[in-house]
């Protein structure tokens, strides 16, 4: 439908607290774009500002190279699901879902069939004459998403739409707005704190702290090649290992030599995931001795937290066998698994 | 057991409204049944206009405080915490005055020589005082004074229900300003509203002191009439007809009150 421009954007409510900060993210036309960070990192900021709920402090928002920044919200021809749903309790759902294109001026005929027809694709069409409060949760929630699609918005904004369903209706509601959004070929943004989530159905991820985008990549590269500790700390990496020294694609931590397969210039930091650290038999390359201190069972493998020269390791290890605390092993790390990363 | 000190602690409600609401009630009623008090009272063009002019005050103060209570009840709403329950005190102020002081002040504000009246000439907008106290306009004035707090009130618990999304929804929708004020909000508020409206009403139809002491002996309204019927002519069957009147004409704007508002509230249907 459109492609969105955000330029330089920032907000902020007063001198001491900035929300934004020069903040800037291009969305193609068709494609969907997650805002994935924590809460307080300023994503539904981001998401009320494109909407025109918020006015920004600087920067600009671009929908196929205009300026709306100053084009007042029902102006803007976008369509929004909010984290509460925010449907119109007095309305029934036929009427909810008709309400923006009464507000567009469309002819009642016209209505009635634009109507019937996105509640029969949202799977709707027999609970037209119901009441939102007599619907469950996730019934809401398409009436909420029916209501944004059909007035065939320029841009579609989500603001955490699946927080409030259960985690199974999470997972089939994510596959519905992303069939939808493909289907109509919609421009759209998605806000959400849950990786998964923003992994299962975006083109591109943008991960954000304090104000700030720290990479805007494919959730393939976000998950392989997280640049960042903050990144890779939130999709899943929980062993940090703070470089000494570095020579090509050796770094040196607490003098033993790890070999990573890509180096970086200034690196600060090694991680790599649990899951990825494998247990052997004899010291070697890239290997380091290590006391088991506690495990925990997971279900799928075992977490051990080992201590090393490196400091204390997570090691998840798929097997049969629990390993007694106090065991000694030996830590392998794969060398296309060891990322350097620059903070 | 349990239903019995259940029912023992009902008793006193129930005897005291028995003794003090239908007793007083069957008293006025019953004098005014048979004779021909009430075709007296509507053959009497003077009485007409007194209960014209009761409901035209009644229904424009409850008009005027609905259009001044509902933007301050919203803003009330939408301050923070600290700052509303300043303003509710603030908003409750002119109940909480005496009825006779707090109409001295409006004596004081739109009488001959009054504040207004001074300010008017001194700005040379009047040649001559404008006429403002002892005229209906005055009356309406005063109560919408004093019922401005009961319609906030009313209307706050509804207001504080509503979910700002839900606004923010239809201004993404492309709903105006005005459009979500009058298809989003107020559809959602029609019960503080009817609250509110019946509160205002009544205590307008019914009030005393504020049309006796703002309109004078020229501007009669059926509660000052009962008390020159029944007090300066002395005619207590008089005084109870035009009393069972002012009862009858209040029930029944109020009933069509609660049938606008199931109309208004009607679940709308697709077309």
């Amino acid at each position: 439908m459109a492609e969105l421009e955000i330029r330089d954007l920032e907000m902020s409510y007063d001198k001491h607290h900035q929300i934004l900060k020069d903040l800037n993210l291009q969305i193609k036309d068709g494609e969907l774009v997650s805002i994935l960070g924590p809460s307080g990192c300023g994503k539904t900021t981001t998401l009320r500002i494109i909407a025109g709920l918020l006015q920004q402090t600087g920067g600009q928002v671009l929908v196929d190279g205009t300026d709306v920044s100053k084009l007042p919200v029902h102006k803007r021809q976008f369509g929004m699901v909010f984290q509460s749903y925010a449907l119109f309790p007095h309305l029934t759902v036929f009427d909810n879902v008709a309400f923006g294109l009464k507000q567009r001026k469309v002819a009642k005929a016209e209505i009635a069939k634009q109507v019937t027809e996105i509640l029969t694709i949202t799977g709707l069409q027999d609970l037209a004459k119901r009441f939102p409060a007599a619907l469950s949760g996730g019934q809401q929630q398409r009436v909420s998403l029916a209501r944004a699609l059909v007035v065939n918005p320029r841009l579609l904004l989500l603001d955490e739409p699946l927080s409030n369903l259960d985690a199974k209706l999470r997972v089939s509601m994510r596959e519905e707005i992303r069939r939808l959004q493909q289907r109509l070929k919609m421009t759209a943004m998605f806000v959400t704190h849950d990786q998964e989530e923003c992994f299962a159905i975006s083109d591109r991820v943008a991960v954000m702290n304090q104000g700030k985008i720290e990479q805007f990549d494919t959730p393939q590269t976000i998950y392989r090649a997280p640049k960042t500790v903050f990144v890779a700390r939130f999709i899943g990496y929980e062993n940090f290992l703070p470089v000494t020294a570095e020579a090509g694609l050796t770094y040196h931590v607490n003098g033993v030599a790890l070999q990573v397969a890509a180096a970086v210039p200034q690196a600060a930091t090694l991680t790599i995931r649990p899951d990825r650290i494998a247990l052997v038999d004899a010291p070697g390359a890239n290997t380091v001795a290590g006391t088991v201190q506690s495990s925990t069972y997971l279900g799928n493998a075992y977490r051990y937290v080992v201590v090393t020269k490196l400091g204390t390791l997570k090691v998840d290890h798929v097997g049969l066998s629990r390993l007694a605390d106090g065991a000694a092993v030996q830590l392998h790390f794969p060398q296309d698994a060891l990322l350097a990363l620059q903070d | 057991m349990r239903n019995r000190s259940a029912f023992m602690l009902l008793l006193p409600g129930v005897l005291a409204i028995c003794l003090f609401l239908f007793f007083p009630l069957l008293q006025t009623i019953w004098p005014t049944l048979g004779g021909n008090g009430y075709s007296q009272f509507l053959h009497s063009g003077y009485n007409r206009t007194v209960l014209g002019r009761t409901l035209l005050i009644a229904v424009v103060t409850t008009l005027l405080a609905l259009g001044l209570g509902l933007p301050l009840a919203l803003w009330i709403a939408r301050q923070k915490a600290s700052f509303k329950s300043v303003l509710s005190v603030v908003i409750l102020f002119p109940i909480l005055t005496n009825a006779v002081v707090r109409n001295f002040t409006w004596i004081i504000i739109l009488g001959k020589d009054g504040v207004l009246n001074k300010v008017l000439l001194g700005l040379h907008l009047t040649q001559q005082p404008v006429t403002l106290l002892y005229t209906n306009a005055a009356i309406v004035i005063g109560s919408v004074y004093l019922f401005l707090p009961i319609m906030v009130t009313s209307l706050i618990g509804s207001v504080e229900e509503l979910n700002l999304e839900v606004e923010e929804a239809a201004a993404v929708l492309g709903a105006t300003p005005w459009t979500t004020f009058t298809r989003v909000i107020v559809p959602q508020l029609t019960t503080g509203i009817l609250t509110g409206s019946i509160l205002v009403f009544a205590g307008a139809m019914t009030a005393y002191t504020t049309p006796q002491l703002l309109g004078g002996n020229r501007h009669l309204v059926m509660a000052t009439l009962i008390y020159q019927q029944a007090m300066t002519l002395g005619d207590w069957n008089q005084a109870s007809v035009v009393a069972v009147v002012l009862i009858i004409m209040t029930v029944v704007v109020l009933g069509l009150m609660r049938l606008v508002t199931r109309w208004l509230d009607r679940r709308p249907s697709h077309a």
